[in-house]
């Protein structure tokens, strides 16, 4: 029995002593980041540097505040009203696990994986905070539908402009928020995403919204994307036990209308 | 008989309008405030019945929109909506059965902004009455 307390003490004792600490792991540099993968046509790639690297793409740091500040964002008057009065309600269809379209996808938890299929030309974007869905972005070189009927993602088509994945978005639907704060928008909404890998670890994102219902002109904002090494996708299912208790049954005891149809 | 008569009929009225509002975008709840389609009530309203049933739109610029699309297809001649304290304006010329002309005017709240099924609550008006307006989100 001694032995056995000894040998499992001195098992614990290397563990402690070859691991870095969490301080340690923490200040740690990292390597200096390598140059943005490439394929075999020279095309930047967006997703690992070949099919045995996995990886995520996260925000560089958590954005809870406005893209830009407020003061620059052309509201109509309305959506001035709407946005403000969102900051006390906080009920984002996010969080009632509808899907997040524009760059709101990009801000959702866990991060997203982009997958490039250049045989089907197609771009898939699939997010793993949220209701287990993806976007899809057609690089076939289509033109947007005349007749759409709205999403939450929109209808995208892409291309390339040098190193930079444009892609433009029409026929959202007006069923979420378009980032984690509250800005209003409209089915005339039109986006155009420039997303750009720097290097191995970095891809700025930057968006333009345009919708002349609920701005008055068209403004650009945006973030930078950190490459997360080694997460995979995995199983995340927003609607499983979503229950916030208090739009059940309201603070206090109140009662209060359910604010979704989906049964939790 | 008549009675029973009366009642299919404004069943069926009720499903005819209720089937146009079917039709339209359901997502629009985030979107412009009053965007949407309305079910509820106009108390004491002796020509178009207590029902009463608003199809709302937004192009940018401008609220439009038909009350009882379908059946009494009253067009909304003016609209507005104060972000301020949310307060609705809405205007419409319908005509009586023996084809008067009839000038509505509604004013009232949103009220829970914050939800898809927000309601609009308030007073209507018009030439020959006025009561209690109260319609929610559908």
């Amino acid at each position: 029995m001694r032995f056995v307390l000894l040998a499992a003490a001195a098992v614990l004792l290397s563990i402690g002593v070859l691991q870095p600490s969490f301080a340690q792991r923490r200040t740690a540099k990292l390597p200096p980041a390598g140059p943005a993968p490439r394929g075999p046509d020279g095309r930047v790639l967006l997703g690992g540097a070949n099919p045995d690297q996995k990886g995520v793409w996260v925000p560089s740091k958590v954005i809870v505040k406005p893209l830009i500040p407020l003061n620059e964002i052309p509201f109509e008057p309305w959506a001035r009203a709407q946005y403000d009065s969102r900051q006390a309600t906080r009920m984002e269809p996010h969080t009632r696990c509808k899907p997040s379209g524009s760059a709101r996808e990009f801000l959702t938890p866990y991060g997203v994986e982009i997958d490039a299929f250049p045989r089907l030309k197609r771009i898939y974007i699939f997010d793993i905070g949220g209701p287990h869905t993806f976007r899809t972005i057609y690089t076939d070189g289509r033109s947007h539908p005349q007749d759409f009927d709205p999403t939450y993602y929109g209808h995208s088509i892409g291309w390339w402009e040098g190193d930079t994945l444009v892609i433009d978005t029409v026929g959202y639907n007006e069923g979420f928020w378009p980032d984690r704060m509250g800005l209003p928008h409209t089915t005339q909404l039109h986006t155009v995403e420039r997303l750009t890998r720097l290097d191995s670890r970095t891809m700025t994102y930057e968006i333009t919204f345009e919708d002349p219902g609920a701005y008055t002109a068209p403004w650009t904002a945006g973030f930078t994307l950190r490459w997360e090494n080694g997460t995979e996708l995995y199983e995340y299912v927003c609607q499983d036990a979503n229950e916030a208790a208090q739009l059940l049954v309201g603070e206090n005891g109140t009662s209060v209308n359910r604010t979704s149809r989906i049964a939790p | 008989m008549i009675k029973n008569k009366r009642r299919l009929a404004s069943a069926l009225s009720l499903a005819a309008v209720l089937a146009v509002g079917a039709a339209l975008p359901a997502a629009a709840q985030e979107g412009f405030p009053l965007k949407g389609t309305w079910l509820g009530t106009w108390e004491s309203n002796a020509v178009n019945g207590d029902s009463v049933f608003l199809v709302l739109d937004w192009n940018g610029k401008a609220i439009s929109g038909t009350i009882n699309p379908g059946t009494d297809n009253i067009p909304i001649t003016d609209a507005s909506l104060t972000p301020k304290g949310w307060v609705v304006h809405l205007e419409a010329n319908a005509k009586d059965k023996s084809g008067k002309p009839v000038h509505y005017v509604i004013d009232g709240k949103i009220e829970h902004l914050e939800l898809p099924n927000r309601t609009i609550v308030g007073t209507w008006k018009s030439e020959e009455g006025s009561g209690a307006f109260n319609v929610s989100r559908q």
